[in-house]
């Protein structure tokens, strides 16, 4: 879950001191809240929608051991494997002892969140498997050595001379910084990769209970190479990617793209369903799901229960002011934005988290941004309190004003962030549907001072002050 | 190890209830796509389709009937100067037509090969050629005119492969075959997800865009597609 040995604050010092980084979160978050807003519209009321995206999944995880046995009964029906994991070790030990008894030399993986929670990669390496990471976006900071900074454009903090770097040394031979280029280049890589592999990991983006299917969400394509292939295909599965029938899916498939990157659908949508029949003569020989609990338990039954229902569209961390300067990194754990601040301690506990909570300045833009309505920014509000019930809050809560404080002071929060600042004040000075986050911050700013972001006059000051406050 | 029983009961205990004996997903009497096409008609949907394939730089070339198709078929594997081309193996009008139409072509034609997808060869062959093929034609069990999608079902003839590893896929799809939205699809996935085991939604070429978010065609799969779009009889 881990992904960095830095403290928090130097994490976010990082991120600050990188122009190249906070340039590219500014244009992709701009990009991604445009095209939203674009491919919402036609649907008419998008609040119909995500209301209906809701009830689906509340009532799938109100159910969930329900549908998960449904699920394994009809992969077994079509002739897949299950293997139901309760840590990370015992995932990744199922994966690791399969290779070995095929003897498989080359993985190639699409791209799934949960291999990066239990360090599948690592593991498999280990056992001197060449693995593959086929989603452009993940093969490039698998190059860098790196984790994911955003769910749904990992590689975004790397910038095109960095990426001709790696991929030179992939090639043995310099190659021009052009994305032309460089895409050419991938292409013919993974092309290799793909038809030498033995074994092929996806990741799950939905099951579907009444067929034991599996539904893949790609625009590169990737996760049909890594499916059709390889002689074996393991689907990685966080225990709540579930829903009961395709026809629940309706809502769900309809408001996931758009939420993502503002197209109104993905390239591809692959719907799998068991290993290749009698006569097909591609697709894999065997299925194996491998469904994950990893510390999801804790939120069964809790009042962190809706974080389940995320579908991992990255709209929260679109849409977030606290992300856009300080990119995924800085959250430190494998899931980065609003969904990680919440999930991260939710899975794992405050002991290595604590200041998650606090990444956040509680706008309510996430909650309001979120397709299935889980209000985040309220699940950051009681995340806080737990921490003080727990009598934690003293120094995590010290040493978050001063990552907050230091980044609401820095001028670069307004001279970068002051639209994004602005359009989420503007959502919380009257619109409906946030109510309760204001309401909520309110309360708990009562105690604290809290640094205000975007008065203009704090620019104007600090602009004409600038030299002298900057080197502080 | 944790078998299935004691994962599933490990979450029926934190629910805090019995697991129950059955589970009605709600149904609603209403969608929220209700209204929004209600002036369309079929040819509105057609209309749509070809708007939102063409954004995505997906080409349509019409045809009047499935008779024809082999006119359109010539100016595709020319116009991508084709050389070999893989087709579904398929005994339904459609998959007749597609092969017959590159058949023909290449009697004409000495440069251009066609390989129908499991005639011979064994697996490993038939994926090596593929993946030197410079066109797959294909046809669709849909199209969804909300999105300019195409949904193929694969099984046996009507290989994965033929749709993923070729530079550029020709699609026939007929007319009468285009729905308003995946609603309609979906709705008949319990039956064919039981019948197929992968089904395809291809809505436009293959995009990537890792590389400073520049958007970039056919660095996974194919770079081209087109739709044969087959009148109504
Ligand atoms: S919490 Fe909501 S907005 Fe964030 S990734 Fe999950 S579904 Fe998307």
């Amino acid at each position: 879950m881990k992904t960095s040995n830095l403290p928090f604050h130097e994490r976010v010092d990082v991120a600050f001191k990188d122009d190249f980084l906070q340039e590219s979160l500014k244009k992709a978050q701009e990009k991604f809240i445009t095209g939203k807003a674009n491919t919402y519209k036609p649907l008419g009321d998008p609040e119909v929608w995500r209301k209906r995206a809701e009830e689906v999944r509340r009532h799938t995880i109100d159910n969930l051991d329900y549908y998960l046995d449904m699920l394994a009964t009809n992969i077994e029906k079509r002739g897949g494997k299950v293997y139901f994991a309760k840590t990370a070790d015992e995932a990744s030990r199922y994966v690791t002892d399969l290779a070995q008894s095929k003897e498989v030399k080359t993985v190639v993986k699409s791209k799934s969140m949960i291999s990066e929670e239990i360090h599948l990669n690592h593991a498999l390496e280990k056992l001197g498997v060449d693995v593959i990471e086929t989603d452009l976006g993940e093969y490039i900071i698998q190059l860098a050595g790196e984790t994911p900074s955003h769910i749904i454009v990992p590689a975004i903090h790397k910038n095109k001379k960095q990426i001709a770097e790696l991929l030179s040394k992939v090639a043995g031979r310099e190659l021009p910084d052009d994305p032309p280029g460089l895409y050419q280049f991938a292409r013919k890589v993974l092309r290799e990769k793909f038809l030498q592999a033995d074994l092929g990991i996806s990741g799950c983006n939905f099951a579907v209970a009444e067929t034991g299917s599996l539904l893949l969400v790609t625009n590169e394509g990737n996760g049909r190479f890594t499916t059709t292939f390889p002689e074996t295909h393991v689907v990685m599965m966080g225990m709540e990617r579930i829903v009961p029938r395709w026809k629940d899916l309706d809502t769900l498939i309809t408001l996931l793209p758009r939420a993502a990157t503002g197209q109104k659908i993905t390239t591809y949508l692959t719907a799998i369903s068991g290993p290749r029949r009698d006569g097909d003569v591609d697709g894999p020989e065997e299925l194996h799901f491998v469904i994950v609990d990893n510390g999801r338990l804790n939120a069964v039954g809790s009042k962190f229960q809706e974080i389940l229902h995320c579908i991992r569209c990255g709209a929260c961390l679109n849409i977030c002011p606290v992300y856009r300067h300080i990119g995924g990194h800085a959250y430190g754990s494998v899931y980065s934005g609003p969904i990680g601040a919440v999930l991260t301690p939710v899975l794992r506990g405050f002991d290595e988290w604590a200041e998650l909570p606090y990444a956040s300045s509680l706008c309510g833009a996430c909650t309001d941004a979120c397709p299935v309505r889980i209000p985040l920014h309220e699940m950051l509000v009681d995340l806080r309190n737990d921490q003080i019930l727990e009598k934690r809050s003293p120094t995590t809560e010290r040493i978050a004003f001063k990552m907050f404080g230091k980044m609401t002071a820095t001028p670069r929060f307004y001279a970068t962030g002051l639209k994004a600042g602005k359009t989420v004040l503007n959502l919380f000075a009257g619109r409906e549907g946030v109510e309760s986050g204001p309401g909520k911050l309110k309360n708990w700013t009562k105690e604290r001072t809290f640094p205000s972001p975007a008065p203009q006059s704090f620019r104007d000051w600090w602009k004409s002050g600038k030299k002298n406050n900057e080197k502080k | 190890m944790t078998t299935k029983e004691e994962f599933i009961s490990s979450i029926t205990k934190r629910i805090g209830r019995q697991k129950p004996e059955k589970v009605n997903p709600p149904d609603f009497s209403d969608h929220p796509a209700d209204g929004l096409y209600d002036s369309f008609s079929q040819k509105d949907f057609v209309d749509q389709f070809i708007r939102e394939l063409e954004a995505l730089s997906g080409k349509v070339i019409h045809v009047e009937t499935i008779g024809k198709l082999g006119t359109a078929i010539e100016s595709f594997l020319e116009e991508n100067k084709v050389e070999n081309v893989v087709v579904w193996n398929d005994d339904t009008e459609s998959g007749q037509a597609i092969r017959t139409a590159c058949e023909e072509y290449s009697k004409i034609n000495d440069n251009t090969h066609v390989i129908a997808w499991n005639d011979d060869g064994n697996r490993e062959e038939l994926l090596f050629i593929t993946e030197r093929s410079d066109a797959g034609i294909v046809y669709a069990e849909y199209g969804i005119s909300e999105t300019g999608t195409v949904v193929l079902y694969n099984i046996a003839g009507k290989g994965r492969a033929v749709s993923l590893l070729p530079d550029n896929i020709g699609i026939v799809l007929h007319e009468k075959d285009v729905v308003p939205r995946i609603t309609h699809v979906l709705e008949r996935m319990n039956e064919s997800a039981i019948d197929h085991s992968c089904i395809n939604f291809i809505s436009g070429p293959s995009r990537s865009a890792d590389i400073e978010m520049s958007l970039s065609i056919g660095v996974h799969g194919p770079g081209g597609i087109t739709v044969f779009l087959v009148k109504n009889e």
